[in-house]
């Protein structure tokens, strides 16, 4: 056995090592077992592992249906990746890509079966099958289909990871681009396949550092390559019950829940208990769930299959969890406050997109601020409901040359004319009531 | 709320959250301005849990609005507020707006208290954005590039009896009380108070004080000759 086929048998042999020690990691670990989506990326690594095990039985044993069985695993292997990321993109599996792998794959697994689908070469003095004709143009195509999907995944990840995850996504598109770049070594193979060496060697370059990165954060694997804003459920009287930010909106939950009403009510008719609509805004798409006493909303810039199965998950935990409080039409959102549970559970791989960067100027919270007594006083006796309260506080400390007195006065100014109109809306509600 | 385990779960009593704020407190105590990179820096020298973890440390942070972001607001910036937003362009399209006007139209499902309104009100006049004038009783909220006299057209404007009346004036050169009111088919003392709060305004003033006609002055007339078309009658309550 000359060194060069020792050298790639090596590299064979520790990418395999590497591939198997990851899935495995992936397959026992606790963090992934809760996201389902990882199902198809941990059968894409196991299906990887076979297609080097294969490869390394093939050459070592030269053996010819090992190594036709090596040529059809990239069916699976590019099968499964197609699934991860439909699942994850897109709002179906059945994309025109994966179509096209699918008649692909079954070409190849068709071809692998015929006679003279591989043939047996002479590389450098050393015995080996290598794949031929149409067989081997379908196995490129399909490998080469894998790859593309592969770095678009990687680079979607990249531009899409929160700045905590940036250099650690940035690190992973680069093993990405090394182990897909590798493969112009492919092509130089049949010129002299001493390329083939540099071929495995990219690739197991590519292989550590994609691997070091999803060890040292197996988060990134399921960044979610769009914006998720909000969540909110009300009940079906339209109040609303529980919210969540995953950015820095400047609505309210009353005004998005108002909006969640409109949508009820417009949705009545074509949306049975239980039922999942996807309504397209301008700028991003509201998925909304009803179930028998709550509607979820949630607010993102894309649809994808994944969400739709964490609202619709959420929304079955969430109405389990308080249907006590949902029967005694409870609308007190303190009650409700626990669902945060089901958002670390459903939604943890949604990353928050409030922090931009690491130069980003921070504060704290006017709470840590030491404002004198009686202007939180004066502001507390203005904003009776806290969420303003604590609003307007933390924008006071970011205002420059903030004087509180200045607002005080402002409002006593208006104070008649507010209670002009409150008295008047009171009025109105009075005769309202003994109209009916 | 339980997050994640950070050396015990991730809640506000967690020692290294605790450590993590005072770092904060003494970074804004000493440089007013907290920069999130210098934060993190501190915080990987002075705790002994991984980077990974301060990050997840300073995002709870951020998710539970204790770390906010701390950019001074400034002219553009405050504008980022939809509902301050909402309430510039309602003034600035309609060269102008009461309270009562705005807080009947701005929270519209009353998602808002009169004192949130009037906290932005507040932001945008300390930004410059807009002015407010008296008019009678009223507080009128008008664009700043607007001027007064202006404003308070405009807003005389949105009432039906006024604007007939100016519509009137803008036709005629000079009109005598007595034919204004065989003009404007309405009650006359109804419109004899709109020419008095008109003419205190200087919107209508005396062509010529012994015949007693009237006409618009000169100057309103040349803004309304430019704008009538583009002032929005919208009713003030």
């Amino acid at each position: 056995m000359n060194l060069i086929i020792i050298l790639e048998l090596a590299s064979l042999i520790s990418m395999t090592v590497i591939f198997l020690i990851i899935t495995i990691a992936v397959q026992v670990s606790k963090v992934t077992k809760r996201f389902p989506l990882l199902f198809y990326l941990r059968l894409t690594s196991w299906f990887l592992v076979l297609y080097y095990v294969t490869n390394i039985i093939s050459i070592i044993f030269i053996n010819g249906p090992f190594s036709r069985i090596h040529i059809m695993l990239v069916f699976p292997i590019t099968f499964f990746f197609i699934l991860f990321f439909n699942n994850m993109l897109k709002e179906s599996y059945y994309t025109f890509g994966f179509i096209v792998s699918c008649c692909l794959g079954f070409l190849l697994v068709f071809l692998g079966t015929q006679p003279n689908a591989i043939k047996l070469v002479i590389e450098m003095g050393y015995e080996k099958y290598v794949p031929d004709g149409l067989f081997n143009i379908t196995f490129i195509t399909l490998y080469s289909t894998f790859l593309t999907f592969l770095f678009f995944w990687g680079i979607k990840t990249w531009l899409s990871s929160p700045f905590y995850y940036k250099k650690k996504a940035l690190l992973c598109f680069t093993g990405i681009l090394i182990y897909v770049g590798s493969s112009i070594f492919h092509l130089l193979y049949s010129i002299n396949p001493f390329f083939n060496i540099f071929l495995y060697l990219l690739n197991l370059i590519g292989i550590l550092i994609i691997i070091i990165v999803i060890i040292k954060e197996i988060k990134i694997l399921y960044v979610l390559p769009y914006i998720v804003y909000r969540i909110a459920v009300r009940d079906n009287k339209g109040n609303p019950l529980y919210d969540h930010d995953w950015t820095e909106m400047n609505i309210t939950e009353t005004v998005f829940t108002g909006f969640l009403n409109a949508i009820e009510i417009m949705s009545k008719e074509v949306m049975h208990v239980g039922g999942i609509l996807d309504i397209n805004l301008n700028e991003g798409i509201l998925i909304v769930n009803r179930s028998e006493y709550i509607t979820v909303g949630l607010l993102a810039s894309k649809a994808s299959k994944l969400l739709r199965d964490c609202v619709n998950n959420f929304a079955n935990d969430f109405e389990n969890k308080f249907k006590r409080l949902l029967e005694k039409s409870c609308i007190d959102m303190n009650e409700y406050k626990s669902a945060y549970e089901f958002i670390n559970k459903y939604f943890s791989i949604i990353p928050y997109q409030n922090i931009k960067n690491k130069n980003q100027l921070m504060t704290l919270s006017y709470k840590y601020h030491e404002l004198p007594k009686q202007i939180e006083n004066n502001f507390k006796n203005i904003f009776e409901n806290e969420d303003e309260y604590e609003n307007v506080l933390n924008e006071l400390i970011k205002t420059p040359c903030s004087n509180p007195s200045e607002f005080f006065d402002f409002y006593d100014e208006f104070k008649n004319e507010i209670n002009e109109l409150e008295l008047k809306k009171s009025k109105e509600e009075e005769e309202k009531k003994y109209l009916k | 709320m339980k997050f994640k385990n950070v050396v015990g779960p991730l809640t506000l009593e967690n020692p290294n959250v605790q450590k993590i704020i005072e770092i904060a407190k003494e970074l804004i105590k000493e440089n007013k301005i907290l920069k999130l990179k210098k934060l993190y820096n501190i915080a990987v020298r002075s705790l002994d849990i991984s980077t990974g973890d301060i990050l997840d440390i300073i995002q709870f942070l951020n998710n539970n609005k204790i770390l906010i972001d701390g950019s001074k607001h400034t002219r553009e910036t405050i504008l980022l507020n939809l509902y301050r937003k909402k309430i510039y362009y309602m003034i600035d399209s309609f060269n102008g707006a009461t309270f009562s006007y705005l807080r009947e139209k701005i929270f519209t499902d009353h998602s808002g208290s009169a004192g949130q309104l009037l906290w932005h009100l507040k932001m945008l006049i300390k930004f410059k954005y807009i002015k407010k004038i008296k008019v009678g009783n009223y507080s009128l909220f008008l664009p700043l590039d607007l001027e007064d006299d202006f404003g308070k057209l405009c807003f005389f404007m949105k009432d039906e009896l006024n604007r007939d009346i100016i519509i009137l004036f803008m036709n005629h050169e000079k009109i005598k009380k007595p034919h204004v009111y065989k003009e404007i088919n309405f009650k006359r003392e109804n419109v004899n108070y709109r020419l008095k709060i008109l003419m205190e305004h200087q919107i209508l003033i005396y062509k010529d004080e012994s015949t007693k006609e009237l006409c618009i002055s000169k100057k309103m007339k040349e803004f309304l000759l430019k704008n009538l078309t583009k002032i929005k009658y919208d009713k003030i309550n």
